[in-house]
């Protein structure tokens, strides 16, 4: 296997250039080592294009709850996005932003969400676009996979749309995409 | 006060690497002949030239900008940006703080440090640019007496003579080539 090279190397190197060069062979050294982790992070990091799903189950904002909730079922999710008829991405609707919204608390117990299905009250129809989350945190197809890492650790989100310059839907990646990347790279 | 690992700062000052290895006898050829021809094209210019009127094509900080752009050619501090850039934007400075601060040894300091701050902010750092600011400040009366002058001759010209030069010799010279970039 290659070694990493070595000063003298670099001093090898340096002499092969017949020209005086305005470097150090430790400054020298040291950049060699910084490019090569540039690289190696983009090798490890593939851009979101390369590990979205393409086919993402999705909901118009004129959708009823009751719609979105048989979708979450139907496809077992917990969350998707929200379009227009264009199919650019109006926000996300997740099942906590519909208990919320529900129960009337941002946070609700198991206690809270039983209390609303034993309600007896009659529930006016309720649309997505009224329940969703809007703006939606969205990414690139060319944002890399440590970069949408890092939204999905700060914002405590588990899926993001992935839009076109046009604020199209093209994708969706979620939590589980970057853990396959994880385990492709450690494998 | 400073809290000073004294440990670190000895290990420090050892250095932390070897010296870049020397150059064979074409490079200093090469080096030997830009520079000679290049301070040749502007003292020539001067001396024969300039010598009667007010103005003058050589300054002493050319004859360091003879080191970077006929010997570290490869250098960002000797590309073109940086030899025009640096030169150009220090002595607009150096000729500002000549004419608007009177103590000598105050102004000298002030151009000198504005030029390296002015030449890191737009990229142009080029060492020479430090003296070419210093000479508008402590230079004789012929360099005081011509005001903003200075920029355009000797300054701008004078560095641009010697470009023009480099980019001769650098190039007819098998191994070589220059300049890296040009903005």
């Amino acid at each position: 296997m290659l070694q990493e090279p070595t000063e003298e190397d670099f001093i090898e190197a340096l002499r092969d250039m017949h020209q005086y060069m305005d470097v150090t062979p430790g400054d020298l050294k040291k950049i060699y080592s910084l490019a090569l982790e540039h690289a190696r992070k983009r090798m490890v990091s593939p851009k979101v294009g390369d590990i979205m799903t393409e086919t993402v189950i999705k909901s118009g904002g004129e959708s009823t709850l009751d719609e979105a909730v048989g979708l979450f079922r139907e496809h077992h999710i917990s969350g998707m996005p929200v379009v227009d008829r264009d199919n650019k991405v109006l926000g996300v609707i997740t099942e906590t932003d519909i208990i919320s919204v529900l129960t009337g608390k941002p946070r609700s117990s198991l206690f809270d969400i039983m209390n609303v299905f034993h309600s007896k009250k009659q529930r006016s129809v309720l649309y997505v676009k009224d329940l969703m989350t809007s703006p939606a945190i969205t990414v690139m197809p060319d944002s890399t996979v440590v970069e949408v890492a890092d939204i999905f650790r700060k914002r405590g989100i588990n899926r993001v749309p992935v839009v076109d310059e046009h604020n199209t839907l093209v994708g969706i990646v979620s939590r589980a995409d970057i853990v396959k990347v994880y385990e492709k790279v450690r494998s | 006060m400073i809290p000073i690992n004294l440990g670190e700062f000895i290990t420090k000052l050892k250095g932390r690497t070897k010296s870049p290895p020397g150059v064979g006898a074409d490079e200093i050829f090469w080096s030997w002949f830009g520079s000679f021809l290049g301070i040749a094209a502007v003292a020539y210019i001067s001396y024969q030239y300039l010598e009667t009127t007010d103005l003058t094509m050589i300054i002493g900080s050319f004859g360091a900008s003879a080191v970077l752009i006929y010997a570290a050619i490869k250098s960002p501090l000797a590309q073109p940006r940086n030899l025009i850039g640096g030169h150009v934007i220090s002595a607009m400075i150096g000729v500002f703080v000549y004419n608007h601060i009177m103590s000598l040894w105050l102004a000298s300091a002030i151009a000198v440090s504005f030029a390296i701050a002015g030449m890191h902010m737009t990229k142009t750092l080029h060492p020479p640019g430090g003296a070419t600011a210093l000479i508008a400040v402590i230079g004789s009366d012929k360099i005081h007496a011509l005001g903003y002058n200075y920029v355009i001759i000797p300054v701008a010209i004078g560095a641009i003579i010697m470009l023009i030069i480099a980019l001769i010799v650098n190039n007819i010279a098998k191994n070589r080539s220059y300049p890296e970039y040009w903005i």
